[in-house]
């Protein structure tokens, strides 16, 4: 009797052992937080309903296309990537929160993100005690690649190779070496470091004549024209959203001006262009690292058939769509170097000997290492085209590659 | 001298649609002492209704504008019929903490209808720039004005000459004795609701002649709750020249200073005059009696 109690019971035992054993459930291992036996959890930072979602939200469903591209193509190593974003409505005392919900909460294997240089700027120093890496997407400010944050990936070039650029090829737009440069920002921590970017690249003919501030939201520019008129600039050096270039395309109309802008990546769309004569809307140029729908290039093809099928083909002539999809892309590839069980530590190193990584030219290609960790090192300015609501690239890549100083990287 | 009053100017334009917005505000607070954190969101709403009238049915902009408004008008008794009326009686707290679920099921709405993008109106007011004596203005902010100018012409009239209005003032000022005499409270409540969903969708249609349409025009019909505590919060006319204070301010704050300054500014200016004048520049004092 007692001899088969025990057996039954040992019986039991052994069945829960092996069910325990065979379970898909989250992965037990404190050290692959975010992966199971088939899913891997990738989280996003990002704004999706504040002032900038217009610029931001294209990004997440650029992310969104590639990630379904690869599950459809079979995952990575058996696992497929689920997506978990968290929107910030660009506010730090949103995005920190989401933040910790990725770490632990609901915790993820790498972030994709921090869009907003504010919440960049808060969330960066957190990356270490958190040891998660973190691959950006549309902002990589100063203090998170100079001194090198071990954990964060820089994708998107820094505003001193925007800048860079920038004047480069505004030399070339007022066709004069010697011009007047203004600066319109929106206050945030990105903008103040544009402004004393321009500033200190103020020499050698370049003459520095001030900057105004358009916050996120305004309703009208009247007022900071008005003090860009006072400066009467050769050019204008702009940072900030694409609705901010809209109202000051607008108010250039009303007020007969006819200020050249030349942006950084990612201030454009075409939602900047919308509702303006092209007159006054062609006076808007922007720096990117992304190539859009209908340039074409060796990925287009792909791109648009993952947009078509995740529903979002009305994005693909967006810039910032495409930088997305490009950073999907990116990850994918990374947590397919990390190896069968990919881990935090894993992606992390796994993103720092990513070399010449190509993203079918979609984008440069990209590359990191232990003592650079900004991926992407090349821009080529847009303009949009009206008359085929689509961009087209001023020259190439190759063309500005001269001008960029890596301020921050040496 | 010419860059300040272009400064005014162009704050005159945008400060008239903060008034007529913060008129909306002052029409429902007075009536129903309940602060509505959703008027903004009706704001937006209005915008976006415009918007889709535009764009699924291909209607010119004047012709949209009457089928906003009846739409906003019967939007707003709903208001009145599902959300104010039930909570009548309620405490305040709790009747101000259902604005806010009202605003964030409004914007959930339009979210899920026209997504977070932002989008522009494929038709507008005529929008030629004038030059007068050096200072330019454009037609849409002369349009502007000029509704605002109508706007406190009607309301100011139907207050005082018409018998609703007569009521509706009745109400405001002490809901209880005007039942007693026979106005019909419930009534005059769904009609300040109609007038302010209203007024704050104009607001949300002359915005969008303004500027692109996204869900963060609801933000800036927040910017017209200062424009009415500074005209007073049971002043109609207060709340326009409240609005119109706001825009010109804001304006000289940054076109002198700059733009980050100016929010403070104005904050800074409604401080002080309510440290000097509590009840706001037009608001009269309250008196109780014993």
């Amino acid at each position: 009797m007692h001899s088969k109690l025990g057996l039954a019971l040992g019986a039991v035992a052994i069945t829960a052992v092996a069910l325990t054993g065979c379970s898909t459930g989250p992965s037990t291992s404190a050290d692959s937080p975010g992966v199971t036996a088939d899913t891997i959890s990738i989280g996003t930072i990002s704004d999706q309903t504040g002032p900038t979602a217009s610029i931001q939200l294209p990004w997440l469903h650029g992310v969104q296309s590639a990630f379904d591209k690869v599950n459809k193509d079979g995952g990575i190593n058996g696992r497929k990537i689920d997506l978990l974003s968290e929107d910030d409505k660009y506010d730090v005392a949103i995005g920190q929160p989401a933040f910790k919900k990725l770490v632990s909460q609901t915790p993820t294997a790498a972030i994709m993100g921090l869009n907003t240089s504010n919440v960049q700027a808060a969330i960066t120093p957190l990356l270490k005690q958190s040891a998660i890496p973190l691959l950006s997407g549309q902002a990589t400010i100063k203090e998170a690649v100079s001194p090198i944050n071990p954990y964060f990936f820089g994708l998107t070039p820094t505003y001193a190779d925007q800048v860079d650029v920038i004047l480069d090829y505004a030399a070339k737009r007022v066709d004069k070496k010697n011009f007047t440069v203004a600066v319109i920002d929106n206050g945030t921590a990105s903008g103040l470091e544009v402004e004393d970017l321009v500033k200190e690249r103020a020499v050698d003919g370049i003459k520095y004549a001030g900057a105004v501030v358009i916050e996120a939201g305004a309703a009208s520019v009247d007022a900071q024209l008005q003090t860009i008129i006072g400066y009467d600039p050769d050019v204008i050096v702009f940072h900030g959203t694409s609705s901010a270039v809209n109202l000051i395309a607008r108010a250039q109309e009303k007020f007969g001006t006819h200020y050249p802008l030349i942006g950084i990546a990612p201030s454009g769309g075409p939602s900047a262009f919308a509702g303006v004569t092209p007159e006054f809307g062609n006076l808007y140029e922007y720096v990117q690292w992304a190539t859009p729908f209908p340039i074409k290039v060796k990925g287009t093809d792909d791109m648009v058939a993952a947009a078509k099928a995740a529903g979002f083909d009305k994005e693909t002539n967006n810039p910032d769509f495409v930088a997305g999809y490009a950073g999907g892309l990116v990850m994918a590839q990374a947590i397919k170097d990390a190896g069968d069980d990919p881990t935090r530590k894993s992606i992390r190193d796994a993103l720092e000997k990513l070399d010449d990584f190509s993203t079918g030219g979609l984008t440069p290609n990209v590359s990191f290492g232990p003592k650079d960790h900004v991926g992407v090192q090349s821009l080529v300015p847009l303009k949009w085209d009206y008359s085929t609501s689509a961009f087209e690239a001023i020259g190439s890549y190759e063309d500005y590659t001269d001008a960029i100083t890596n301020e921050y990287q040496k | 001298m010419t860059e300040f009053i272009q400064l005014v100017v162009s704050g005159l334009a945008i400060g008239s649609i903060y008034g007529l917005i913060a008129l909306g505000f002052v029409l429902i607070y007075k009536s129903t002492d309940v602060f509505s954190f959703a008027q903004g969101d009706l704001v937006m709403v209005g915008a976006y209704l415009g918007f889709g009238l535009l764009t699924w049915l291909g209607i010119p902009f004047l012709a949209v504008i009457p089928i906003v408004l009846v739409l906003a008008a019967l939007l707003g008794l709903a208001i009145q019929r599902f959300v104010f009326k039930p909570m009548m009686g309620s405490p305040l707290l709790i009747m101000v903490m259902a604005t806010i679920a009202l605003s964030l099921l409004l914007r959930g709405v339009v979210v899920i209808i026209w997504g977070t993008g932002a989008v522009t109106y494929p038709s507008t007011l005529p929008n030629v720039a004038l030059d007068i004596f050096g200072v330019k203005i454009a037609t849409v902010d002369l349009i502007i004005m000029g509704v605002t100018a109508l706007a406190i012409l009607i309301f100011g009239l139907f207050f005082r000459l018409t018998r609703v209005g007569l009521h509706m003032r009745a109400i405001a000022e002490n809901s209880e004795a005007a039942a007693v005499v026979g106005i019909n409270a419930n009534r005059m409540f769904s009609l300040a609701l109609l007038i302010g969903t209203v007024t704050a969708a104009v607001g949300g249609l002359l915005l969008a002649n303004l500027q692109l349409v996204s869900t963060n025009i609801s933000e800036l019909g927040l910017l017209s709750f200062p424009a009415a505590v500074l005209g007073g919060m049971r002043s109609i006319p207060g709340s326009v020249v409240g609005g119109l204070i706001i825009g010109v301010i804001g304006q000289l704050a940054t076109g002198y200073i700059n733009g980050t300054a100016a929010t403070a500014i104005t904050f800074g200016v409604l401080l002080v005059v309510l440290l000097l004048r509590p009840q706001g520049i037009f608001g009269s004092k309250g008196v109780v009696r014993a």
